[in-house]
């Protein structure tokens, strides 16, 4: 009694749904027909990723095999291709001209020697289906003019490290995006006119996420900050400068859900973020050494979640922070004393779970406040240890 | 007044093979088709509706489902929703007693919850048959199932090989 051919397609995927993507795969195994209803059941193909990756490459690209590859009935949604240079991404590129493409997310990233043509051409087959793409680590040797098709309906787009960014021109006409993330490292700051042209097109952008490492220029530069006009909920950066923080943490104080910053340096900016009433997560990164003389955070009771570094801080400014989140569900912070600890479990009394990143060379007999006795004085609270 | 009025009164559901089941109001509206019905009734409807009629389950399985929403009526049920997100991380072991049974019924009672959209027992009776699936061989679920193996060799290989390529997502 084969279900595949008694029961209605949803009823057989739902039973194969409680099956884990390794799971699945076995099954295909078991006749052609099993293989043709999984692979074309976009229900259950939503958790199969297929990765072309020429360093582990079980199974390079031969004639016969991209001919197997095109007549296969799998439907994938989601493709990674990683290492492989320009003559790979055209075999890749003549397999998917020729299948019924549904991919809803694409991943590359390490990629060398490609040109910026094979790569627009590439996207060209993806891009009315296409929702995520990551693109990362690509080092683009050849730059042509494009003339580029729009992607319809790419959601989330990521630019991560990428050595020659002008190759992000390919995404230049996203206009629907609601996640951006331009991330790690970048060589070039001649990116600017493409993180410009993002954000005046995006009005529907809720996640921004410029955590670049080299990206002090991006952050600082004016006429970026001023072309963020809609509401986000979810911001991170890793460098800020003063002059632009506050005017822009104004403008989307009702927004802002989810914050992740890496460092504090003025009381004027902490002053800021806990003015706003609908943070739910916030990480402040490192907090360094303010001057709170006489001074007071607004109370934040949205607050669930809260992290940062306290290696420099003075214990006022911990209490501080603590004193005016005390709905804390959920907290993370550099190792604590004993005093501090003490302090937590009689002002959070939401607290759930708390990490500490606790330093390799920490002699655990130095600790400042004993794991032991951590468990004693936060009763309730689950404890996790990260030594970094 | 309700005065008189039982906390959980009978109602009839008939099979599609007319055999005519007796069961309470509690354990019925466990099934999401019969309550949008019986929302639909109104005021003061449901003593009087006579029996409803299920054209989609026949007697056997029937007697199976009122079996399992007698034995839940009581506790609180997953909506759809919550099911899809839902892990196995605590199984009943009266439903597991209970989801003993042959293919064919196990069959039989995953189109009935789904007709009569009782979600919990449709997650717990297509789990069952994934488990039946579960770290067994191809060959072995052929047998299980009695499905015959179309694949010559090279065939074989090939899916093989593209599965090496899939990762989860």
């Amino acid at each position: 009694m084969d279900f595949i051919k008694i029961l209605p397609v949803e009823l057989s995927e739902f039973i194969l749904q409680h099956l884990t993507t390794r799971e699945l795969l076995n099954v295909t195994l078991v006749s052609k027909s099993w293989n043709k209803f999984i692979s074309e059941s976009s229900n259950l193909m939503k958790n199969i990723k297929f990765v072309f990756d020429l360093i582990n490459d079980k199974f390079p690209l031969t004639s016969e095999r991209k001919i197997f590859l095109i007549e296969s009935p799998r439907i994938y949604q989601h493709l990674e291709i990683s290492r492989v240079d320009t003559k790979y991404l055209k075999d890749i590129y003549d397999i998917y001209k020729l299948k019924r493409n549904q991919v809803k997310s694409l991943k590359l990233h390490h990629l060398n020697f490609i040109s910026t043509k094979d790569l627009a051409d590439f996207f060209g087959l993806f891009n009315l289906t296409v929702e995520k793409i990551i693109f990362g680590f690509i080092n683009v040797k050849i730059i042509h003019e494009l003339d580029c098709d729009e992607f319809k309906n790419l959601k989330s787009l990521y630019l991560i490290s990428n050595e020659s960014i002008n190759c992000s021109s390919i995404f230049e006409k996203c206009k629907n995006l609601i996640e951006l993330y331009i991330v790690g490292r970048s060589k070039e700051i001649k990116s600017i006119k493409i993180i410009v042209t993002l954000l005046q097109q995006n009005e529907k952008l809720k996640v921004l996420d410029l955590s670049l490492e080299t990206g002090y220029q991006i952050l600082e530069n004016k006429e970026i900050i001023s072309k963020i006009p809609f509401k986000l909920h979810t911001f991170r950066a890793k460098i800020w400068s003063k002059t632009y923080f506050r005017n822009f943490f104004l403008s989307q104080i009702n927004s802002i859900q989810t914050l992740k910053l890496h460092r504090i340096d003025y009381l004027e900016d902490l002053q800021t973020i806990f003015t706003m009433q609908n943070l739910k997560s916030v990480d402040l990164g490192l907090v360094q050494e303010l001057d709170l003389t006489n001074i007071n955070l607004t109370l934040n009771t949205s607050i669930e979640h809260l992290e940062f570094f306290d290696m420099n801080c003075k214990i006022e400014t911990i209490r501080l922070i603590i004193t005016s989140a005390p709905n804390t569900k959920d907290m993370k912070i550099f190792c604590m004393t004993r005093e501090i600890m003490q302090f937590v479990s009689l002002k959070m009394k939401s607290l759930k779970s708390l990490t500490m990143f606790i330093p390799m060379s920490y002699n655990m007999n130095d600790f400042p406040a004993p794991i032991d006795s951590v468990k004693s004085i936060l009763k309730s609270t689950k404890i996790k240890y990260i030594f970094i | 007044m309700d005065i008189d009025r039982p906390s959980d009164p009978q109602v009839s559901v008939v099979s599609s093979d007319g055999t005519m089941f007796h069961t309470t109001l509690k354990s019925i509206l466990l099934s999401g088709t019969i309550k949008d019905m019986i929302e639909h009734i109104g005021e003061g409807g449901v003593e009087n509706m006579g029996a409803i009629p299920l054209q989609n389950v026949d007697s056997k399985t029937l007697e199976i489902v009122i079996k399992w929403i007698e034995h839940h009526k009581d506790n609180i049920q997953p909506t759809s929703e919550e099911i899809k997100d839902k892990t196995a991380d605590f199984i009943d072991p009266w439903d597991e007693n209970f989801l003993e049974m042959d293919l064919d019924k196990l069959y039989n009672l995953i189109t009935a919850a789904n007709y009569l959209n009782i979600p919990q027992l449709l997650w717990l009776s297509t789990r069952k048959i994934a488990m039946l699936i579960k770290n067994r061989t191809p060959q072995e679920i052929r047998s299980l199932f009695n499905i015959e193996d179309d694949w010559t060799p090279q065939e074989i290989e090939a899916v093989q090989k593209e599965n090496q390529w899939c990762e989860e997502k």
